[in-house]
């Protein structure tokens, strides 16, 4: 397995370099990986994880800092290339063809006490949180 | 025609065996590539259940490796009970998966219960209405709901959830007769490629102890491949289903997207997750697949469209002719045999593919120069939809909750406790390409992206009937070896990702083996191959018939083989 990575990274330009051939990608001498710093604001973990209501430790941000900058520069050599505008800007995982939205009606659903019941806290039929303001 | 180890093969009269041994077969066949029938180079006919092999004194191992087609025909005919052949593999779990650590949980007295349902019907005499799966014990990933059996997505975060309903597949899979064994373990949530990030244990794979059985869906794969259930249930999000199946030496089918109901199945990456089988035959995950297909309103992602007989096509080796390919044409993906693929799983697949060629396909080789590219866009897609969909777990419906003064407290200290590194770590990456500013130079690459893989894919398979690839790169790597430094492991992915992207199905085939790493001790190599868009009948023949043909490439792990001898009986089309 790590002979197998250490080829597909050597491998690299030469992907970069038959994209470029098909007029798709952009000449570049930058490794696949790694993209051109100044387009990526490095992650602020810190940051981040309070956007994500994580708690990290000190240990957590000293560990993950390096390894979340460099999967982000890894993303970021998306912009690298020269892809062209998806009209659909779709999200779908698409081929779907016959995807249908139904009726938005109201029904009684039978297991009501066993879904209330697997809250970690409840008070008749409403589920009961610490204060929010 | 005399073959290596002494055994001779007769071939008149039989159109296919020459096929089985060509001039790759060693000179000294190792153990793992003998034959898996019994009669190796004597084809018999199929032997059946009205062969004797399933009669009720049968020893108990004789269940584990028939095809679900003719175990459920055994039990509706009363042949065999479905109560004993469910204790015969909760036996096995008990004595066997403390080695390798594939469930993580059983359910043995609701199985037990389910399966002397069954055995009331047949003995009422109702045997004949009962489901294509009557009786036949099967494992559900844990990130499918079941009502009554504790789902964890192998996430502390839910640690002693009990879903209130049950996933649309599991009713299918329960209407059909199936028994639900157990739950089996994956990385948490479905992130991971080894189940080394699951939050309870790291599933062993049954060919080498010390390795990982893939993931995400590993504890399936090793179940299977160790023969702790007739068939499994798994999940693929970039290859979770295909990966574990190559690692593991099993097959393993990724339908196309929408294909199958996720209603009730732990939320990953929306617009890529696909639920499907893993099986010990390309016929098998058919069944199930017809089984577990079609649309559901309760899931309108779901596709309507009429689901085939996926078994109709599938004829046993006998029914074979010579050519059965003939006007196929297969495409070869050129950069998924380049640098980077371990040697052994490159000549595999050339054999693969010369084997196919000697059964009248067409191979031809299929130039994708963005195939590579897609790997980024995937990983970019399925954090930034992985941190959207985890936003859930918070503490205050269900799963876990860690108390504090105020709510914001509350979530913090839940999500902190509850989910794992990798978990974290891919929800504030999937943070990152979601914030303000960054969505269009992340999020919104990573979908023009995803279309320029997709036309290509769909472009490639307008020339052909399926595409191939190596499933993986390289066989299953050591416990702990890849723990340092995520990136590589995501580029054990590279084969995978593209057809969740493309929204296609797929399948992994075992394709032989790799002992390089230490001699003597082989690791199950994977082939994939790529249907198009709801093709999955024409590429589940094409895999069948690989299947039947090559044995070869084909086999059970060593230490856990002790039934290898009634294997002949899927190859045979029972």
């Amino acid at each position: 397995m790590l002979r197998s990575s250490i080829l597909l990274r050597t491998a690299i330009p030469t992907v970069y370099l038959r994209g470029s051939q098909s007029g798709i990608l952009k000449q570049s001498n930058l490794p696949h990986h790694r993209c051109n710093v100044s387009k990526v604001d490095s992650p602020d973990v810190r940051k981040l994880a309070e956007m994500a209501q994580i708690e990290v430790s000190d240990q957590e941000v000293d560990a993950w800092q390096p390894q979340i900058a460099e999967i982000v520069e890894w993303f970021a050599h998306l912009q690298d290339l020269d892809l062209p505008a998806d009209p659909s800007g779709s999200p779908e995982g698409s081929p779907l063809t016959d995807s249908r939205l139904r009726e938005d009606t109201p029904r009684d659903w039978p297991e009501r006490e066993k879904l209330l019941d697997e809250a970690p806290d409840r008070e008749g039929r409403f589920v009961k949180v610490p204060k929010i303001l | 025609m005399s073959l290596p180890g002494g055994r001779h093969c007769l071939i008149s009269g039989e159109p296919l065996t020459h096929l089985l041994h060509n001039t790759f077969v060693s000179a000294a066949l190792p153990r793992w590539h003998q034959p898996v029938c019994s009669s190796f180079g004597r084809p018999q006919r199929p032997v059946c259940a009205s062969a004797g092999v399933l009669e009720r004194s049968a020893p108990a191992e004789a269940t584990s490796r028939c095809s679900l087609t003719s175990l459920a025909d055994s039990i509706k005919s009363g042949k065999r009970s479905a109560a004993e052949v469910t204790e015969e593999y909760l036996q096995r779990i008990e004595s066997l998966d403390p080695q390798i650590l594939s469930y993580l949980a059983v359910n043995g007295e609701g199985a037990l219960t389910a399966a002397r349902n069954i055995d009331e019907k047949v003995a009422a005499g109702s045997g004949a209405a009962l489901g294509p799966l009557a009786g036949v014990p099967i494992s559900i990933k844990d990130n499918i709901l079941t009502q009554g059996i504790e789902t964890t997505a192998a996430s502390n975060i839910l640690s002693g959830y009990h879903p209130p309903y049950s996933a649309t597949i599991i009713s299918k899979l329960q209407d059909a007769g199936a028994i639900i064994l157990g739950k089996t373990n994956l990385d948490a949530f479905g992130m991971g490629s080894s189940t080394e990030n699951s939050d309870f244990h790291t599933t062993r794979n049954p060919w080498d102890l010390e390795r990982v059985p893939g993931g995400s869906s590993g504890g399936a794969a090793a179940a299977m491949a160790a023969s702790l259930c007739a068939a499994s249930i798994g999940t693929d999000t970039g290859g979770s289903i295909r990966e574990p199946a190559a690692f593991c030496g099993v097959v393993g089918l990724k339908p196309t997207y929408g294909r199958v109901s996720r209603h009730g199945l732990v939320a990953y990456g929306s617009s890529l997750d696909t639920i499907g089988p893993l099986t010990h035959s390309v016929a098998d995950a058919a069944l199930l697949l017809g089984v577990i297909a079609g649309g559901d309103r309760h899931d309108a992602t779901s596709s309507h469209e009429a689901v085939p007989d996926y078994l109709k096509g599938l004829q046993s080796r006998e029914q074979l002719s010579s050519k059965p390919l003939r006007g196929y044409r297969l495409g070869l993906i050129a950069s998924t045999l380049d640098e980077g693929v371990d040697r052994p799983i490159h000549d595999n697949l050339q054999r693969a593919a010369q084997h196919y060629e000697s059964l009248g396909a067409e191979i031809t080789t299929v130039k994708l120069p963005m195939f590579r590219e897609g790997l980024t866009a995937y990983y970019l897609l399925a954090v930034a939809e992985a941190s959207s969909n985890l936003a859930r777990y918070d503490g205050v419906r269900y799963g876990l909750r860690v108390p504090a003064d105020g709510i914001k407290g509350m979530y913090k200290g839940t999500r902190s406790q509850g989910l794992g590194a990798e978990v974290k770590k891919r929800i504030l990456m999937g943070t990152y390409a979601l914030s303000a500013g960054h969505v269009d130079a992340f999020y919104k690459k990573a979908l023009q992206m995803r279309k320029v893989v997709r036309d290509e894919m769909d472009a490639a398979l307008r020339d052909v009937d399926v595409l191939i690839t190596p499933t993986t790169p390289s066989t299953a790597f050591k416990i702990g070896e890849h723990t340092t430094d995520p990136l590589e492991l995501y580029r054990g992915d590279l084969m995978t990702v593209n057809l969740n992207l493309a929204g296609l199905p797929g399948i992994s085939v075992p394709c032989g083996f790799d002992d390089s790493h230490r001699p003597g001790h082989p690791l199950p190599i994977g082939m994939q191959l790529i249907g198009k868009a709801h093709g999955e009948a024409d590429m589940l023949r094409i895999a069948h018939i690989f299947e039947q043909t090559a044995e070869w490439a084909q086999g059970t792990p060593p230490d856990f083989q002790h039934d290898v001898g009634k294997m002949d009986m899927k190859r045979k089309g029972c």
